[in-house]
């Protein structure tokens, strides 16, 4: 496959009655991105912000971020979804980049995922750098949990493509190309590096825990091998809203950071060979089923490494390990990579699940982590969802009406593919 | 249908007991996402006791307990948002019946 990134880089945003880029500034019109996404009979009421980085400006609560770009072939959209299905990660894309829909909807009065886009906030979140363009989207009465959870999903991916619509004819900034052939030529090009592959695993557990490719619920899949530029390519997106902190957003799916990195060291230290989903489902049988078939397909695909990511806390933790178990035992080299919860100071068992093969393991942060939220000069969202964010416990809310959150709440904080800002020390 | 009257690591407890007395733990005790660990409700499928006992499915249910302590340790109850948790429980719940249903449907575990 051969993926084009043609990138416009962004360095302001503007409400306007046209969309366009002129001179880096990205202007949305407005009422055409209302009409976008009213075009589901299911939305009552939109409404449209700027955040820019360095304002102090808070939003909560996420429900998701999208990165908005236009494609020239035609197929604009995410396919499978909101575009009939059609085969993605070839061809070229305009991508507007440092732009961000970030879409708000609160499904559940518990629900966090704030972004801040200035102070100590912003240094825990990827989208603080980004301009976002925010959309609130109420859904008419009466819905079920489900119904609005689909309404608001799938606005966040219209207004990202009318958004994406002013990249059609930008000036194009830098061109990126990305090219991988079938696994056969890479391995005549490349014989003597190891092959690796690497496993995406992702939430498929219900409402607010969910992944889609091309449309399908992953639950309804036994693990997958694809082409790790369909993902780059709008193939994968997010259904997930509750795990703030290391929850994958659709925008970190289209900029999948350990699938960039792995492509960088392609042809130099490894042969980097695919990726594959492998979905975290809540049965114990479905779980052993999911890991074993993991294992199996990494085998008969010949890697010789294997990278797995994990998505959430809790019970992912299991098919982790159990994954890793697997591989080992089939000789295949294994690092994870995931968060851990090892409480205020760092010093608990960072994982529910443990296992003697697991020894190449990268931490992604510790989701326990306590941090400060000064209080902000504006709330885009849901006021409600920015008292809940304050964390439940003795003191943490201050006289100033500062808060004192753990990183659970802040988006992408501790994101298990890498793409935020935590890293790690060797002491 | 077995209620515990008590919190969420209460129903672990209980799970962890019936795991070690040779039941079937069909799904994990612990949520996805950390922040559902904060639910004062938690609904996890047990089936009947089984021959032997699991040393893998004890394992889990022992780790779930250590895992909630950490995550939870600080936590006081939120109980304006019970309604919500109750009705994700029950929702994550349906999924994973759900679930069990597309393990059966073509054979009998």
């Amino acid at each position: 496959m051969r993926l084009e990134q043609n990138l416009i880089y962004i360095k302001d945003v503007v409400l306007g009655d046209v969309n366009k880029v002129e001179d880096g500034v990205l202007t949305v019109d407005v009422e055409g991105l209302k009409a976008a996404v009213m075009v589901d009979d299911k939305v009552k009421d939109v409404k449209v912000d700027i955040a820019k980085p360095g304002e102090k400006v808070r939003i909560v609560p996420v429900k998701d971020v999208i990165e908005p770009r236009f494609r020239k072939d035609g197929r604009n959209g995410f396919p499978g979804v909101t575009t009939k299905y059609e085969e993605t990660g070839n061809g070229a894309v305009n991508i507007l980049k440092g732009a961000a829909i970030v879409t708000i909807g609160d499904m559940v009065g518990f629900q966090e995922g704030v972004i801040d886009m200035w102070g100590e906030g912003a240094r825990w979140t990827p989208f603080s750098e980004t301009f976002n363009i925010v959309v609130d989207i109420t859904p008419i009465d009466g819905l079920d949990p489900h119904q609005h959870e689909v309404v608001v999903r799938l606005a966040g991916l219209r207004a990202s493509t009318f958004v994406g619509l002013a990249a059609e004819n930008a000036a194009i900034d830098e061109t990126k190309v990305f090219e991988i052939g079938t696994m056969a030529e890479e391995t005549a090009k490349y014989p003597d590096l190891p092959k690796v592959l690497y496993v995406q695993m992702n939430i498929a557990q219900g409402l607010l825990h969910d992944t889609f490719f091309y449309g399908v619920d992953l639950k309804e899949i036994i693990p997958t091998w694809f082409h790790p530029f369909e993902e780059l390519d709008n193939a994968v997106i997010s259904g997930n809203c509750v795990a703030a902190c290391d929850k994958i957003t659709t925008y970190q799916h289209q900029n999948n950071a350990l699938t960039y990195d792995l492509y960088d060291q392609h042809g130099k230290t490894i042969n980097f060979i695919g990726n594959i989903f492998s979905p975290e489902l809540t049965t114990l049988d479905g779980k052993f089923r999911n890991c074993d078939y993991c294992a199996k397909l990494c085998d008969q695909l010949g890697a010789d490494g294997v990278i797995v990511s994990e998505e959430g806390y809790g019970n992912p933790d299991s098919d982790l390990v159990m994954i890793c178990k697997r591989l080992e035992k089939r000789g295949i080299k294994t690092a994870l990579v995931t968060d851990e919860c090892s409480g205020w100071d760092g010093t608990s068992q960072p994982l529910t699940d443990t296992a003697a093969e697991a020894v190449a393991v990268v931490s992604s942060g510790n989701v326990s982590k306590v941090i400060d939220l000064e209080p902000a000069d504006k709330v885009l969202g849901n006021l409600k969802s920015a008292q809940t964010l304050a964390g439940g416990w003795d003191g943490c809310v201050e006289e100033d009406g500062s808060l004192k959150v753990e990183l659970n709440a802040v988006i992408g904080a501790t994101s298990e593919i890498g793409y935020h800002y935590a890293s790690v020390k060797l002491y | 249908m077995l209620f515990v009257e008590g919190t969420f690591r209460d129903v672990l407890v209980k799970v962890r007991d019936m795991v070690h007395s040779g039941h079937k733990l069909v799904t994990h005790p612990l949520f996805a996402s950390s922040r559902m660990m904060f639910s004062p409700f938690r609904t996890v499928i047990v089936g009947k006791e089984q021959d032997g006992v699991s040393p893998e499915e004890c394992q889990i249910a022992e780790e779930s307990i250590i895992s909630y302590d950490n995550l939870t340790a600080r936590r006081k109850r939120q109980p304006e948002h019970d309604g919500d948790y109750a009705e994700m429980d029950r929702l994550l719940y349906l999924a994973s019946l759900e679930e069990i249903e597309m393990l059966n449907s073509s054979h009998v575990i």
